[in-house]
């Protein structure tokens, strides 16, 4: 779905609920945006991040990474020598 | 050896060191994951009554603030680490996307399209809900 066809449904559902509501009180572009991507951050928050302990949602998130695949990253931190390098100090 | 979590970073998911341990014999560099730990174990992973702690394996840690330290004992060289993990969806915007964290289309998996638009819907109507209520309000002289 793009940006453009979940701000229609988002502007259908609207009417649907309220005709009074798509009149007077229409959201604009902006507002329904800033929605959109609350809700995306909200249903990330709510159905991944919510099990109490952090070693509980990892499992939950690797055993739905299907659906999650397009934000799972791998990233390699280089040895000192590189120019990302990491600073590194031992436990005393 | 503190790790900087890139902006984008939303949850931890699984970390590797490509290191060396002169105790247990491993010269060549190789791969082996880090373990997760909690605040309630770094006493035991930093501290020993009359030794150096030995780790078996690398520790992570994670502090609020979305900050990730990785322990490691006095035998462990440490020289890549790679690690997982979920990164925060890109802004949906309608115009041309502005720069890289900002996307024309939803990145989550296309079912689950209407139920954030149906989030949506709700966030706002709760809100609209609650400015409803205070404009209902009467106003005091």
């Amino acid at each position: 779905m793009t940006v453009r066809e979940m701000q229609a449904a988002f502007d259908m559902q609207i009417q649907l609920i309220s005709e009074s509501l798509a009149i007077e009180e229409k959201p604009d572009s902006f507002t329904i945006l800033y929605f959109l991507n609350t809700a995306q951050d909200k249903y990330l928050k709510d159905v991944y991040l919510s099990k109490g302990r952090m070693q509980d949602n990892i499992e939950f998130i690797q055993q739905r990474s299907d659906v999650l695949r397009n934000l799972i990253v791998r990233r390699t931190m280089m040895s000192p020598d590189s120019p990302i390098a990491i600073s590194a100090t031992e436990v005393d | 050896m503190s790790l900087d979590l890139p902006e984008d970073f939303l949850y931890y998911l699984q970390s590797f060191s490509k290191a060396t341990n002169s105790l247990a014999g491993v010269s060549t560099p190789s791969w082996t994951p880090n373990r997760l730990v909690d605040h309630a174990e770094i006493d035991n992973i930093t501290n020993a009554l009359f030794n150096k702690p030995i780790l078996r394996k690398p520790c992570v840690l994670f502090e609020e603030g979305d900050k990730a330290i990785l322990y490691k004992d006095i035998d462990t060289d440490i020289f890549n680490i790679s690690y997982i993990y979920l990164r925060k969806p890109k802004r949906l915007t309608l115009e041309n996307p502005p720069a890289e964290t900002y996307t024309n289309e939803c990145e989550l998996d296309p079912y689950l399209h209407p139920d954030i638009v149906e989030i949506a819907v709700k966030l706002f109507i709760e809100d609209y809900k609650y400015k409803f209520a205070r404009s209902a309000q009467p106003q005091q002289a």
